[in-house]
């Protein structure tokens, strides 16, 4: 049986750091005089009460480090259970969300995902749209912090490939791992910074610069409007692109950048096919709409420019009509949610990485067909990938394929159109946030999806940004077995 | 250089016997008076013209074998060069083609696809709808033979696991090959004949049932009616579905079946799997359906078994409109076509073979995560199945997504619907028959797509009926080296 204590000593401090978090809004909502600051408090207690007392109930358990199983567990629970908590203000306070949507709402904030099920939210108290701004933020950071640390050693999906750049052995853990967070929280908060100072020169309010800068750096799509970046057409979009890939590169590099080593990001391979792929779709793109659409060349470059960025890194912030520009924007934009960011970043979906990587092996099989007996040895980055790796890798590929086809299909059980299930699938298990369909067709959001294809995609949105195995692991019985 | 005479010599010889195939739409479209037997006869002799003249001029370089790069060049050649002269007729007679649409026809035919551009089916003459369906018997029966014979040589998507139930070494291969094809053409034949009896006993006319059962047994499709099956509603559905599943399953059991031995059939994984599942999407569709107010059961029960095994076999025959099922029961229907037939049968699309193989990587994979040390050899059907099969399996299966999510986009770029354009890549790739959408006309005939829409099915068909790889290989620089 699996230790859980030294799990939950860890979920109980988060609960404890959440509730904390949650009194900035509070705060604010309180000076403005509005109820919604109470039910921030209210909340707040709650979360804080439930922490503590699992924290202290827990605490001697704690210092043999953790093993791998209970690595598996800590990470599941943590984007299971922190949802829960911080979705306590949505279903307390403003603007008083059903069970199911606030929880949705929570996990799409935390997931970094960006789909919302809430129309109006220009009208909502101050603080709530803060709270979803920081749920991105959080998520965002944990996930940089799993993705960098944990997920090597989980060797979910070839990550184990990152190993060595992580760290190795586990017994070392804890001690590493608090360096590394520190450089990342670094880099993080400066980027963040840096995103929210340039929003507030271009002229947003402090609300939506504060807002929306966190959830570019987070690449959630959160935004405190429902027009999005539409509010802000021009300069803003070219910044708001410019930032949001800068998020969907792998933070290690920026650390390596900080210790002084200036060719880091340009070095990596991921970090120049994203670049590169970005703006051959583009450019593809501005072309075919200049000439069907008939619109003029810095509209339609910037208006792709902007929502293929924010679709690539899986952000979800969207401006101009993009989702009705027809059948060919929409399938290219499918192909770029399906790839999504860089390994080691805080985007999802299958990462440019495994993409890569997936190409090569492709090419290796149609030259092995030719020449049966030559064995040609897969290199990434100058360094061999091993058979194993390159399994992994590959199943994960085939894994999240046939998971969307078999969440669309139940999507589509529940009664929900196939346009709207494939896509509705697509950006949950992606993290991405773009929805197209007629379900959204009214409103731009969630809201009109059933209940049940509603817990569909927030199933999804937990498998995608813990990449699925992670979560299927524990289905297994062996699992729980010695 | 490739020494292409031996090629030559096989097409050659193969498309002179297609001329001498069409001495039977021939005879009969004479025996009914109509002069239209003319076209059967001038295209017989430019087949026979050509073929033989290919066949001699290239004879001295034939000297019965082959190597492993002739044999990629003869399976693409003969659906290339089959097709082109199959088209004739319909250029040269009733309906008049133009050269695009008669060729579409003809590859939709020997690809087994049986998605048709031509509307008003039942007016055709008679010689006409015979030689479509011969397009598609011939193809089912060219399939067959090349996926037990070349495939595991090629080793192509994991077929060298059936190596040695064909044969091994390539220096054997003709005169083992024509022992196997003749057991596989008597297996075929009594297949067919059984097929056209029952459908003539279940009330169609001798010239339907002849039609019929030479597109059912090679999972075609083509009808002689535009309404398809619709027009034999009741018994002859339940009997076409027996003979759809039975034109895919593995042939190689049948051989053994004949040789006296039932039990490789019984056992098979494949087999199994595949009516397995034939039965959970009748089951499910069904209970959807009544769960919905459908129709009465025995009617129900009909149809879906009915449109599920045409579907998941690649066959194409409708009995119903399919797209007013709703969106489970259409989504599911989009699944199962993506599974398909047994490997080495008329069946298309990625086969139940590399699912069951694909499940079985992604357990091993997900024990390997938490017990890391373990080793999980992977065997099917008590046979271990090597590293070396694993791989080409999902290096197949992720160039199956691939190659249909590009040609969906390719699609689209040409002015389909989304819609049109996913479910027209569905089917191409796929070999199935049906395509949905606002472009299709009532009959489901595409004659309304763009010429380029129609191309690139034609390409799609191609590569999907021939296992995408064997024909990709061929536009490697390295492929025509040494």
């Amino acid at each position: 049986m699996v230790d859980i204590r030294p799990i939950a000593y860890l979920i109980g401090r988060m609960l404890v750091v959440l509730a904390i978090l949650m009194l900035a809004p509070a705060i604010i909502d309180l000076r403005a005089g509005l109820p919604n600051g109470r039910d921030f408090l209210e909340s707040a207690l709650i979360t804080g009460g439930v922490g503590g007392l699992i924290a202290l109930a827990t605490v001697n358990a704690l210092g043999h480090g953790l093993d791998i199983r209970q690595a598996y567990l800590l990470t599941a629970v943590i984007w299971l259970g922190l949802p829960m908590f911080s979705a306590l203000p949505f279903f307390l306070g403003a603007p008083g969300l059903s069970l199911t949507d606030a929880y949705f709402e929570a996990v799409s904030g935390m997931t970094t995902t960006g789909s919302t099920v809430i129309v109006g939210l220009d009208a909502l108290p101050v603080g709530t749209n803060l709270w979803r701004g920081m749920l991105n933020w959080i998520g965002g950071l944990g996930i940089a912090f799993i993705a960098m640390i944990f997920l090597p050693i989980m060797r979910v999906g070839g990550m184990q490939f990152f190993r060595t750049e992580g760290f190795d052995t586990f017994g070392k853990a804890l001690p590493r791992a608090t360096d590394i967070a520190r450089a990342l929280l670094l880099v993080y908060t400066g980027l963040t910074v840096a995103c929210v100072l340039s929003y507030l020169l271009l002229g947003m309010t402090i609300l939506d610069a504060l807002v929306m800068g966190a959830a570019t750096i987070a690449t959630g799509g959160f935004a405190p409007t429902d027009a999005s970046f539409g509010k802000y057409p021009g300069a803003a979009e070219y910044v708001g692109a410019i930032f949001m890939v800068l998020s969907s590169l792998p933070y290690i590099r920026y650390v390596q950048l900080i210790s002084g080593r200036r060719r880091a990001l340009w070095d990596d391979l991921q970090v120049r096919a994203i670049v590169l792929w970005l703006l051959v779709a583009v450019a593809i793109v501005s072309l075919w709409r200049i000439v069907v659409a008939d619109v003029g060349a810095e509209e339609a470059f910037r208006e792709s420019l902007f929502n293929l960025t924010s679709i690539l890194t899986g952000t979800g912030f969207f401006s101009g009509s993009f989702p009705i520009w027809g059948s060919f924007a929409l399938v290219v934009a499918f192909v770029l949610g399906m790839i999504g960011g860089c390994s080691g970043s805080s985007s999802g979906a299958l990462s440019v990485f495994r993409v890569q990587v997936s190409a090569r092996a492709i090419g290796a099989q149609i030259a092995a067909i030719n020449h049966p007996d030559r064995v040609v040895p897969l290199r990434y980055a100058g360094r061999p990938v091993e058979i194993e790796t390159m399994n992994a890798l590959m199943l994960y590929v085939t894994g999240y394929i046939l998971t969307i086809g078999v969440l669309s299909v139940a999507m589509t059980m529940v009664g929900v159109d196939i346009t709207s299930a494939l896509f509705g699938i697509w950006t949950s298990l992606g993290n991405i946030g773009y929805g197209f369909g007629p379900m959204l067709a009214e409103t731009g959001t969630f809201r009109d999806f059933p209940d049940a294809a509603k817990w569909i995609m927030t199933l999804a949105m937990l498998l995608g940004r813990l990449g699925l195995l992670a979560i299927f692991v524990l289905v297994l019985p062996q699992f729980w077995r010695a | 250089m490739i020494d292409v005479r031996p090629v030559a010599y096989v097409i050659g010889l193969l498309v002179s016997a297609m001329g001498v195939f069409m001495i039977f739409p021939l005879a009969l479209d004479l025996a009914a008076g109509d002069p239209h037997w003319r076209a059967f006869f001038r295209s017989a002799v430019i087949c026979l013209v050509a073929g033989g003249a290919t066949a001699i001029a290239s004879a001295n370089g034939a000297n019965g074998s082959m190597t492993l790069q002739q044999i990629f060049l003869l399976t693409t050649g003969v659906w290339l060069a089959m097709p082109a002269f199959g088209a004739l007729p319909l250029i040269l007679g009733e309906p008049g083609l133009s050269l695009t649409d008669a060729f579409f026809e003809s590859i939709s035919g020997m690809t087994t696809t049986g998605t048709t551009v031509i509307e008003g089916i039942d007016a055709l003459p008679l010689g006409t709808n015979l030689w479509r369906a011969i397009l598609q018997w011939l193809g089912g029966l060219g399939i067959v033979i090349v996926a037990m014979l070349f495939l595991p040589v090629m080793k192509v998507g994991g077929m060298q696991f059936f190596r040695s139930e064909g044969f091994d070494t390539l220096g054997k291969v003709l005169p083992r090959a024509l022992d196997i094809s003749s057991a596989l053409i008597q297996i075929y034949v009594l297949l067919t004949v059984a097929c056209a009896i029952t459908y003539f006993a279940l009330g169609m006319s001798g010239f339907e049932a002849v039609c019929h059962a030479l597109t059912t047994v090679s999972t075609g499709g083509f009808s002689t009616s535009d309404r398809s099956f619709g027009l034999f509603q009741g018994p002859a559905e339940y009997a076409a579905s027996i003979f759809m599943l039975l034109g895919s399953l593995p042939f190689i059991r049948f051989v053994q079946l004949a040789q006296g031995s039932i039990r490789p059939l019984l056992t098979d994984s494949q087999v199994r799997a595949y009516l397995r599942w034939n039965a959970y999407a009748v089951l499910a569709i069904v209970a959807y359906e009544l769960w919905h107010g459908g129709q009465s059961l025995p009617v129900l029960l009909r149809e879906t078994t009915f449109n599920v095994v045409s579907t998941f076999s690649g066959t194409g025959f409708s009995s119903v409109d399919l797209s007013s099922w709703g969106p489970f029961p259409f989504v599911l229907l989009i699944v199962v076509g993506l599974i398909g037939g047994c490997t080495s049968s008329t069946g298309c699309s990625v086969k139940v073979f590399r699912y069951l193989i694909l499940f079985e990587a992604i357990k091993v994979q997900i024990k390997r995560l938490h017990n890391p040390s373990s080793v999980n050899p992977m065997r099917y059907d008590g046979q271990a199945v090597s590293f070396d099969v694993v791989d080409s399996v999902i290096v197949f299966f992720t160039m199956f997504i691939l190659t249909f999510g590009l040609l969906a986009v390719a699609l689209g770029l040409s002015g389909l619907e989304f819609k049109t354009a996913v479910t027209a890549a569905w089917t191409s790739v796929a070999n199935i028959g049906p395509v949905f959408g606002p472009e299709v006309g009532p009959t489901g005939a595409v004659h309304g797509f763009p010429d380029f829409a129609k191309w690139l099915m034609m390409a799609g068909m191609l590569v999907g009926r021939l296992e995408l790889l064997s024909v990709y290989v061929l536009f490697m620089r390295r492929f025509w080296q040494t």
